[in-house]
């Protein structure tokens, strides 16, 4: 049971004087338990990737398959939920509850109402105080993660979120970070982002995009290993990791790399009494 | 870039004990605060989400006057509708999402649409359009369709579109939030030069690394000033700082972490080079 993508590529407007490729030859691989970080800067292709992989669009050569299925079926209808950029801008319903439990009820599930107010709750937004608010009346934070809250409810075992913490602040963004990690004893996750800086400590896997290309594909501890076709792509680490890795550049003995600050600030310390 | 069109009048944004209340709101959005804004100089907004920062935005330019306390734009109230559109031509605004704020079909119409709306002259028009897009860094791309720019360059649009104005003072609302590392650097970029031409700078944001060179920061907190001071004296105490719901970044945590393991990283260290550096001379 996974969501593949095999040779995956592209083009918009294909066939006609305006063609632009967007995608040549991707390969992506997400199941249950896996946080996919799809990392690229505007303009890479990554929002079309997910696209792909959503069934949005069709591929105009390769496969992109949802348990054996293609992903455009109608039999993966449900199954990949997706999360737009500025999903704040779909809301519909006069509540909240309403609004979350649509895309349960519409795919017939069981007592959408509690699902919604189980994603609610897993966005930290509590159903008995926001659930019967105008989604309309949210502050910025609280309507991003109220939409996300929409794709959880419906339960989908891919969840393709793109940008998700883009202009959120720190609580904002720790909330929907830890809230997509609950999603992964049951779903496999994919997120896209420019920054991915939030998301790469609990990554299993980093693909990273430049002009419709991969240019760097692999778990989080090859990517640190050997970060450059990654920063070459106009991606950046963190900077606690790109101090970590400044410090090896000048000699430093700094071995593995720490995100914790505390833990780097360990590293860096013991790494500065053992050099020679 | 000029200051006010007339320089002999006293250049400032004043808030004094400006409060605003929304309708229906059980709290207020401010509450009894009193700032200053001045011509060449940036003031960093902080706060989290909620905490008044976007209302403090709009009422710099009267699009939001205040429930009570005054705004005054050299020397202008916002609640006197005499000045109002002197004081919308005095202080420029650029929201977060550029996609929202353009309107032409190429770049240099898209910046020429707000002179040419309050009137300005034609031949002066090319020679404002033509400062504004040096002053953001997009000189050259004038027939450019404003959809084939990348997102950096959208928002630097949208900041020459407000410079088209001439502005004195120009806020910014999370101008960086969603552009990708090379945007928000091109963008920062250009404020920096705004400011060095003599600009007053309102740059909100979450993101402290972006105004860590600002002249002043304040923190708002539900509604009130929780912080006022610079930038180094807000990080003097990251403790202190993040109980006030700025964001202290991370390489500023290491920083202190490695003095308490004895590195002795300058204070003023608020980069991954200069930290790695500090490390390595120790």
């Amino acid at each position: 049971m996974a969501l593949v993508a095999a040779n995956l590529c592209y083009t918009y407007a294909a066939g006609t004087a305006y063609e632009v490729p967007a995608l040549l030859g991707l390969d992506v691989h997400l199941e249950c338990g896996d946080l996919l970080v799809i990392a690229g800067t505007t303009g890479s292709g990554k929002s079309t990737l997910l696209r792909l992989l959503a069934g949005l669009l069709r591929p105009s050569s390769g496969t992109v398959g949802l348990d054996g299925s293609p992903a455009s079926d109608r039999r993966s209808r449900g199954r990949a939920a997706m999360v737009f950029q500025n999903p704040e801008s779909q809301f519909f319903a006069e509540s909240l509850l309403a609004d979350v439990s649509f895309g349960p009820r519409n795919l017939g599930a069981q007592e959408p109402a509690r699902l919604a107010a189980d994603a609610l709750a897993a966005v930290g937004l509590d159903p008995d105080t926001f659930g019967d608010r105008s989604p309309f009346t949210l502050s910025g934070g609280e309507a991003r993660r109220a939409a996300i809250a929409g794709a959880l409810a419906m339960r989908a075992p891919y969840l393709l979120l793109d940008e998700p913490t883009a202009g959120l602040d720190r609580r904002g963004r720790r909330d929907v970070v830890l809230a997509i990690g609950r999603e992964r004893h049951r779903a496999g996750v994919a997120v896209v982002t420019h920054d991915p800086e939030e998301f790469l400590p609990s990554a299993t896997r980093v693909l990273a995009l430049h002009a419709g290309e991969t240019a760097f594909a692999g778990s989080v501890d090859e990517l640190l290993a050997n970060p450059s076709p990654y920063l070459e792509a106009g991606l950046r680490l963190p900077e606690v990791v790109m101090a970590q890795l400044f410090a090896r550049g000048r000699g430093l003995p700094v071995g593995a790399m720490e995100f914790e600050p505390e833990a780097a600030a360990a590293r860096l310390s013991h790494a500065r009494g053992t050099r020679s | 870039m000029r200051g006010p069109s007339s320089s002999e009048e006293c250049g400032l944004i004043e808030l004094h004990e400006v409060s605003v209340t929304y309708p229906g709101a059980e709290r207020p959005a401010l509450d009894h605060v009193t700032l200053s804004i001045v011509p060449g100089r940036t003031l960093a907004l902080l706060g989290p989400n909620g905490s008044g920062k976007s209302t403090l935005a709009r009422l710099c330019n009267a699009l939001l006057l205040p429930t009570s306390g005054r705004v005054v734009v050299d020397g202008m109230s916002t609640v006197d509708e005499a000045t109002l559109w002197q004081i919308r031509a005095r202080v420029g605004f650029v929201q977060q999402n550029p996609e929202n704020q353009i309107v032409g079909t190429v770049v240099e119409e898209d910046v020429a649409f707000g002179p040419e709306n309050l009137g300005v002259p034609a031949h002066e028009l090319r020679s404002r359009v033509d400062d504004a897009l040096g002053a953001v860094g997009l000189t050259g791309l004038e027939r450019r369709e404003p959809h084939l720019l990348s997102e950096g360059q959208k928002q630097r649009l949208a900041i020459a579109g407000a410079l088209a104005l001439r502005p004195a003072y120009l806020v910014l609302d999370e101008p960086t939030a969603m552009l990708d590392g090379e945007g928000r650097s091109d963008v920062l970029a250009a404020l920096r030069r705004l400011r060095a031409h003599g600009v007053g700078i309102v740059h909100i944001t979450h993101h402290l690394e972006d105004v860590i060179d600002a002249d002043a920061v304040a923190v708002l907190d539900e509604g009130t000033v929780a912080f006022s001071g610079t930038p180094a004296e807000l990080l003097a105490d990251p403790q202190a700082a993040e109980t006030l719901g700025v964001e202290v970044p991370a390489i500023v945590v290491l920083a202190e972490a490695l003095r308490e393991h004895g590195v002795p990283v300058p204070r003023d260290a608020f980069t991954a080079e200069s930290v790695a550096e500090a490390v390595w001379r120790s």
